[in-house]
Parts: structure tokens; sequence; C-alpha cells
């Protein structure tokens, strides 16, 4: 593995304002996340963890403190930079899976390269390579309304890939998930951690406890990493 | 583009042609021509509106002009 | 953003999502249907008869007496042939004839026939008419309407007038005017002015009124005070003043057409709210996503720009379309007898089709910026938002 720094998180912190109350959900956050890592944020529900994934994604703004991505600071990026950085850097699978229930698999994972000004030959070469890792190829016209739990999660990890990100972001991915399909799901997790892939997942599912591959556990207490 | 919305906008396209084509090639001079011959005849330009017949109100022929057998103004003084 | 995929992706979710905007297509063209269909029948009314009144005298004299009409005498052309300036003096006769049984109502127009000029207009106006055959004993030429009518009525060959002597004149249906003329002709009954005179009962001293042209159109307003100056109960119409009769009357700027593009209007803000609204309940979950999967805010925006540019183009092109079709080619039903009556005798003109490109471009416009404006400013406020609020 080598040793380049992907994510640099440095005094991070997150407020949020309800009723003229300050509420504090991150507290001084400093992590540092190499290429090829694997990193679980373990907390219960409030611990901040969703939180610290939506800064590093740069879908919110952090109250003070940065988030580098391959040392650039997307937190501070206009949004022109931030959303190239985000399309190209990073690839995001979220809790509710988040699919255009009205498209089909193959449309759902096309969406995030329409912005690329890649030619629509090239856009089916990579929505089918990563359908592939995905598993989901059989599936490809299937609409995403009709899909059960784990293909959804499926299509929703081939839609993270479409843009070959370094970066995997992973909210709570299992929290829909039967035993089964969580057990899939983790399985295409080390694929992409073969691949080479930084892997950045908050969760709070025991499954992740111990991992069969490398992967380090950051337990995260009221908006502080434990 | 997909095929559907390809055929949706050729349909739009066969739509503004065949208006622009009857617009282009409807006979104005004979629709014209025809109306302005009948004037020439009858000397008369006036509208042939479809209204009731109660000319004690209003000259349903000539609207600019006095209501036949109007008698109102007569009365009131 | 390549030209392809966009076109692709956007084109994929308007069919996708078609039942959404399927109603809004439906409902937007048919306020424009409305809409464009009012002011092609106004427009292609008002061309007609701008056409006509370019053959139509410059001025009309008639006599009135304590506000009533009545006989004027013949004499009165004499006078008005005498004036310097005045030129092409025609006296007409004219009335409707009132067919009391079924309260419809006829205009009676008389024909010099005896006139050179009327025989060349009637050979222009209907080829190969035996101008003998026609002047031998009672005929008329009747309009479209008038047939259909007396047809229905088995007045098939002729039709007795009752006259204001109380005899009966049974005068022959000759042939029938050109549907082309049922703008103006559909209710006439032309025939010689003697017959008219007996059928109107008029002396033959008299007519309805005289016409008259002066070339010089300087000297209108002089004409008028010297004509009017003629006799005390001489009155005087000039051809401006029916022009403006006719334009308050097919003005669409007044009365009718107020009230019509109130109505549209008002649904119209129905229209733009629900889309307002709807951007900010189903499509505030969609933008935040897009901008999760890496758009931009612009990227974004001319998503929406061109979705609600396609939406907009393709109710305009349908409801255009569809008042053109329902007005050139179907000629009106039921919006032309709002137009030109429905009590007397039913007229079934073509219009003649009129585009009057300044108003199509206005009532695009009109339709068009608040639409787009009622998408993309809500899409706008939704996507300068973090995506992660967006996606709450």
């Amino acid at each position: 593995m080598s040793n380049k720094t992907m994510i640099q998180i440095e005094n991070l912190y997150r407020t949020f304002h309800h009723a003229g109350n300050a509420m504090p959900v991150l507290k001084d956050i400093n992590l540092s996340i190499g290429q090829g890592e694997c990193v679980v944020l373990k907390g219960v529900s409030g611990s901040g963890k969703t939180t610290l994934l939506s800064l590093i994604a740069g879908l919110d703004k952090p109250s003070s403190g940065k988030v580098l991505i391959e040392g650039e600071p997307i937190s501070k990026l206009p949004d022109l930079f931030a959303s190239e950085l985000r399309a190209k850097k990073i690839g995001m699978i979220f809790q509710h899976f988040n699919l255009f229930e009205h498209l089909s698999v193959n449309e759902n994972v096309t969406i995030p390269l329409i912005p690329s000004g890649l030619k629509m030959k090239e856009i089916h070469e990579k929505v089918d390579d990563a359908l592939k890792v995905a598993n989901i190829m059989h599936k490809k016209e299937v609409l995403a309304s009709r899909l059960s739990g784990g293909e959804k999660q499926r299509t929703a990890i081939a839609r993270a890939l479409v843009a070959s990100p370094n970066i995997i972001l992973c909210d709570e991915p299992t929290a829909n998930l039967d035993r089964d399909n969580s057990l899939l799901f983790i399985e295409i997790l080390g694929e992409l951690h073969r691949m080479g892939k930084t892997i950045v997942i908050a969760t709070h599912d025991p499954l992740f406890d111990s991992l069969s591959f490398e992967s380090t556990v950051i337990p995260m207490v009221d908006g502080m990493i434990g | 583009m997909i095929k559907p919305f390809v055929a949706f906008a050729v349909l739009l396209v066969i739509l503004l042609f065949s208006m622009s084509l009857h617009y282009g090639l409807f006979p104005y001079s004979k629709a014209t021509k025809t109306m302005q011959e009948m004037t020439a005849l009858t000397h008369m330009t006036h509208l042939s509106l479809s209204v009731g017949y109660d000319e004690s109100v209003y000259n349903s022929t000539y609207p600019e002009m006095t209501a036949l057998g109007r008698m109102d103004f007569v009365y009131e003084r | 953003m390549n030209a392809n995929a966009f076109w692709h992706f956007l084109t994929l979710q308007l069919f996708k999502e078609r039942s959404k905007h399927l109603s809004v297509i439906v409902i937007s063209a048919m306020i424009l249907f409305l809409l464009s269909s009012v002011l092609f029948i106004s427009s292609s009314i008002r061309f007609s008869l701008e056409e006509t009144l370019k053959v139509q005298p410059d001025f009309v004299v008639s006599r009135v007496q304590g506000g009533i009409s009545v006989p004027t005498p013949m004499i009165w052309e004499d006078e008005l042939i005498d004036i310097y300036g005045v030129s092409n003096v025609i006296q007409r006769v004219y009335g409707r004839y009132f067919f009391k049984a079924k309260e419809r109502s006829f205009l009676i127009v008389g024909v010099d026939f005896l006139e050179e000029q009327s025989h060349e207009n009637l050979q222009k106006l209907i080829a190969k008419t035996d101008i003998k055959a026609f002047l031998n004993g009672s005929k008329m030429l009747v309009g479209e309407g008038v047939k259909t009518y007396l047809d229905a009525h088995f007045y098939k060959d002729d039709y007795n007038f009752l006259t204001p002597e109380g005899t009966f004149e049974k005068v022959n249906i000759f042939k029938t005017l050109p549907f082309q003329s049922n703008l103006i002709a559909n209710d006439m009954m032309v025939m010689p002015i003697d017959l008219a005179r007996k059928i109107l009962g008029y002396s033959e001293e008299e007519v309805s009124d005289i016409t008259f042209n002066v070339p010089n159109p300087d000297e209108w307003d002089m004409m008028t005070d010297k004509v009017s100056a003629l006799h005390y109960d001489l009155q005087v119409v000039n051809k401006k003043d029916v022009q403006k009769s006719y334009e308050n009357l097919y003005n669409y700027k007044g009365g009718l057409f107020l009230i019509l593009f109130l109505v549209v209007l008002s649904t119209f803000t129905l229209i733009l709210y629900q889309r307002y609204s709807m951007v900010y309940s189903s499509e505030r979950r969609n933008i935040g996503l897009l901008r999760a999967l890496g758009w931009s805010i612009n990227d974004v925006l001319k998503f929406k720009f061109t979705e609600t540019l396609v939406i907009v183009f393709a109710s305009y092109i349908l409801g255009v379309f569809f008042a053109y079709v329902y007005v050139f080619v179907l000629g009106a039903p039921l919006l032309k007898e709002v137009f030109l009556g429905g009590q007397n005798l039913q007229n079934t003109l073509t219009f003649v089709p009129v585009l009057d490109f300044s108003v199509l471009t206005s009532i695009f416009l009109i339709y068009a910026l608040p639409f787009i404006a009622a998408v993309l400013i809500p899409v706008w406020r939704v996507s300068v938002t973090e995506p992660k609020e967006a996606m709450l």
C-alpha cells in the first residue's frame, strides 16, 4: 500500500444552529486516511459519523477546520470545482440507496458521467464495467423500483464506481439490508479494497467489526473520535 | 436523444410543416377577390352577423348608423 | 457536458416522467389553444374586412328624421354629383326582411343590373351567368346561409315575399353566392333594384342611402361639413367610422377578450404555482441527489432550463397547431357563434388563415418567460443550498 494521503481532516468543527441554540455535532476532528485504506467510523445514531462523511464528500460546509481530498480543500472550493472533484474522486453509497426509481439500473449508473463530457460509447463501456464489478449486470435494464434491497445497493455501488473514483464513502450501507445481502456487500467492498480504493464507512452494524480484509475501526462518540 | 423523443420531435416538426404548408398554399387571392367582387356588386361591406332581429335597439346591418325605426328619442322629448 | 449524453439523459428523464409533464403540457396547450383560436378568428375577420373595406365607398349619406332612419330621396344624388371633388355616386336599396314564422331575417340588397358595371361585376363573381335569364322574371341570388335555411323549410326553388301592400311577390332562387363571400353575404338576397324596392316598400324616388367617393383624403373633413350642410336631416358616415366600429367589435384588447385573457391568466397562474411548488417538494430530493453525484449548480440549471424549454415549446406548438386546425380548417365550431352570433342564420364560413407573428410571439413570451422563471428560480434556490440539506 502507498502512503499517499487521500483524505486529510484538520481541526474540523461542525455546529448546527436551531432556534437560537448552537448544537455542536463534530468537535475537533483530526484524521488522515491513506490510499487503499479502509476506515470504519463506528458509533451510535447521533454520534456525528454521517455529518463527517458529508463534510468529506463536500456535501456540507464545516463551521471551522478543513477537509483536504488529495491535497485539495474541498470545503473551500467554489461549487464548480468542488462538483468536479466530487465527480472524479469520490463515489457515494447512501443508506437509502437514493436511486432514481423511474430509471433502469443502467440509466441510474449513467448519471454521474453525464456532466463528464464523455461520449456515449465511452459512457456505456464504463457503465458496463461498473455493473460487472457490482455484480448487477444481469439486471441492467430493470427499473430501480423493481429491484430488491440488495440489488438496489449493488446498483448504488456500481453508480459510485462508474467514474472510477479513488475514494468510496458509504453511509450506513447495510442498514436496509438483510444479513445475506450485507455479507454480499462486504464481499464487494473487499473486492474494491483489493482494487486499491480508499473506503470510508459510517456504520453501527457489528458485521463491520471483524472484516476479512485489513481495516481500521474508528469509534465516534458525541462528535469526537474516541 | 432517445427514440420516442425523436419521434415526438419529428411529429412536432410535421405539425409545424403542415401548418406552414396550409398557410402558404391557401388561395388568398381567390378568397379576398370574391369578397371584393361581392362588395363591388352590392356596395355593401357589413358583416353577416347572426344576430336577432331587433332593429328598434340597433341597426344590425350597419352598427355605426342609427337604428331603423328607433322612437325612444322622440318619446323622451 | 457532452451534448449527446446530456440530450440522451434529458429526453430519457422527460419520457420516464411523462405522466408528470403530460398534464402540464396538456393544460398549457389547451390554454394556448383557446387564446390562439380567439386571436386567429379576430385576426382573420379583421383581415377580411380590411380587404373588403378597400373597395368600400368613402362616404354613406342617409336621411334621419327625429332619430329615425327614413328613406333617402334620390334627388340628393344629383346634389352630391354637383359637389366638386365627389365621384362615383351610387344609390343603394337594402333592408332586412323578417321571416316572422321562424324569427329569422334576411338582408335584401337591390342592384341596378341595367348598369354595364353591374353586369361585369356579376360575371366576375359568378362565372358564366346568363344575365338575360337572370333578369327575365323575378329572380334572386342568395347567400349560402339563406339557401340552406330556405331548403330546410321547403323553399327549394323560390320564396314568397309579403310586400308592405299586403300582396305576395314570388321570387325564384337563381343561384347561390360563392361560399368565399359568406362573411358578408351569408344572409344576403341579391335582386334587381326595382324588385327590392317593391318588397321593402320604397317608392321609385327613394333609396336606403347614397354612397360616394372623395379621392383626396385631405378633403374628407371638409367634405363631411359640406355635405352635412346640404340638408338638416342628412347623416354622413365615412369609411373611417365604419373601420373604427369594426375594430371596436373585434379588438382583442377589450370586452369579451379581456375576460378571456383574465380566465387564461388565472389558469396559467395556477399552473405556474403547481410547477413552482413541485420543484420544492418532489424535485428537491432529485436536485440534491444530482449534486451529490457530482453535478455542478450550472449543470443542474442547464438541465432544468432545457427540460422546461422542451415542455414550453411542445405545449406552444401543440396549442397553436390545434388552434390553427380548429379555426382555419374546421371553421371554429362553437367559438364562431361567439363572434358572429348564432341567433339568426347558420354561417358556415371558412376563415382566411392569418398568422399575426407579433401576436404569436407575444403569446409565446407571455407564456414561456413566467413558466421558465417558475421552474428555474426554485431550482436555483434548491441547487445553491448544500446538497446534504437538499436531500433531507
